[in-house]
């Protein structure tokens, strides 16, 4: 696992916006649950996804950053990322950092 | 002339914002959902002066930041915005359906709601951007085809309501055009081979072949045309 501080919150709400798209329970998606492999999310989900995020938080967030993470999701890759693959530690300290201001 | 392109950064859009900016466009908004790359290639690339809007059409906070972005009477708008799953129908889950619906097709009546006192001020002429999926069954395109026949209906109501405001608003329907979306279907399979050897102009379509038709349909050459489709498509559509 990671030494990084996982944000319950942040996981809470994003959580919530997968399972929002994917029309899943979100007991489905855990901290280490690929998106791609495991729940069938496909490009445009990600797209979409990416919207809902950008509202949610109110940040930018670049073109294909999502994709390209959740395609290269593994289990092993949980120190680098969280939430089914598509948050990283850096995404996480953006969302924290204007839920701040 | 004040225009507005609604999806209007990549392929038949971009083409049309050129063919805007040649015909006199004073400024030009154009809409964008992904691929700021693009985005800011085409503003620089258009000589004159570009506002661009990057906005989630499908979402209708989206649509509502899109509409007052736009701060002056709006002489052309055309909706060239288009998102949505290539698979085959029934593979389309009830997600992916929604906002190839609400892109494709919500969007543009939420547009005019939303711009329609400016566009009736500017006696605008507006023009859909259609596809033959619309009436004909294209490889994996179920769900964008049902979404552009809602868009070409939409032409035909808008039409009918907004002409006594001498507001003009038409469609056009375009045939497989050599553009971004191609590219996603051919990456599906789609054997686009087959549809150039069936056209009977004997090539694929490319952006400016529509924007061509669009710059017709905003001219006053087209001034008693009202709630048309008109179809772009070499001749695909005959067979």
């Amino acid at each position: 696992m990671t030494d990084y501080p996982l944000d319950p919150a942040i996981l809470e709400r994003v959580q919530k916006l997968i399972a929002s798209v994917l029309r899943i329970p979100v007991a489905k998606i855990g901290v280490t649950t690929a998106l791609i492999a495991e729940l069938g999310a496909e490009s445009i989900d990600l797209l979409e996804l990416r919207f809902m995020l950008e509202k949610e938080f109110e940040v930018k967030i670049a073109d294909r950053e999502l994709q390209e993470s959740a395609k290269k999701f593994t289990q092993d890759d949980i120190a680098n990322k969280f939430c089914a693959g598509i948050i990283t530690w850096d995404m996480q300290e953006r969302l924290k950092h204007r839920e701040a201001l | 002339m004040i225009a507005v392109v609604a999806g209007g950064t990549r392929g038949i859009g971009r083409a049309v914002a050129e063919r805007l900016a040649r015909m006199g466009a004073t400024k030009l908004y154009l809409g964008y959902a992904q691929n700021d790359e693009a985005a800011h290639a085409c503003a620089k690339g258009v000589r004159v002066p570009v506002e661009l809007i990057r906005a989630n059409l499908g979402d209708e906070a989206g649509v509502a930041d899109f509409v007052s972005r736009v701060q002056e009477d709006v002489n052309v708008f055309v909706h060239a915005a288009a998102l949505g799953a290539f698979k085959p129908l029934l593979d389309v889950k009830a997600n992916q359906w929604d906002l190839t619906m609400n892109v494709c097709a919500r969007s543009f009546q939420l547009l005019l709601r939303g711009l329609k006192g400016r566009l009736c001020a500017g006696r605008a002429r507006v023009v859909a951007i259609s596809s033959l999926g619309a009436a004909h069954v294209l490889p994996s395109y179920g769900a964008i085809g049902a979404a552009k026949a809602a868009l070409e209906a939409i032409v035909r109501y808008a039409a009918s309501e907004l002409a006594p405001e001498g507001v003009r608003v038409n469609g056009v329907a375009a045939g497989l055009i050599e553009s971004p979306a191609l590219e996603i279907l051919k990456a599906k399979g789609v054997d686009v081979e087959v549809a150039r050897k069936l056209t009977p102009m004997g090539r694929l379509g490319r952006a400016d072949d529509v924007a061509r038709v669009v710059e017709f349909l905003v001219s006053d050459l087209a001034e008693w045309m009202c709630g048309q489709i008109v179809v772009v498509d070499g001749g695909l559509s005959l067979l």
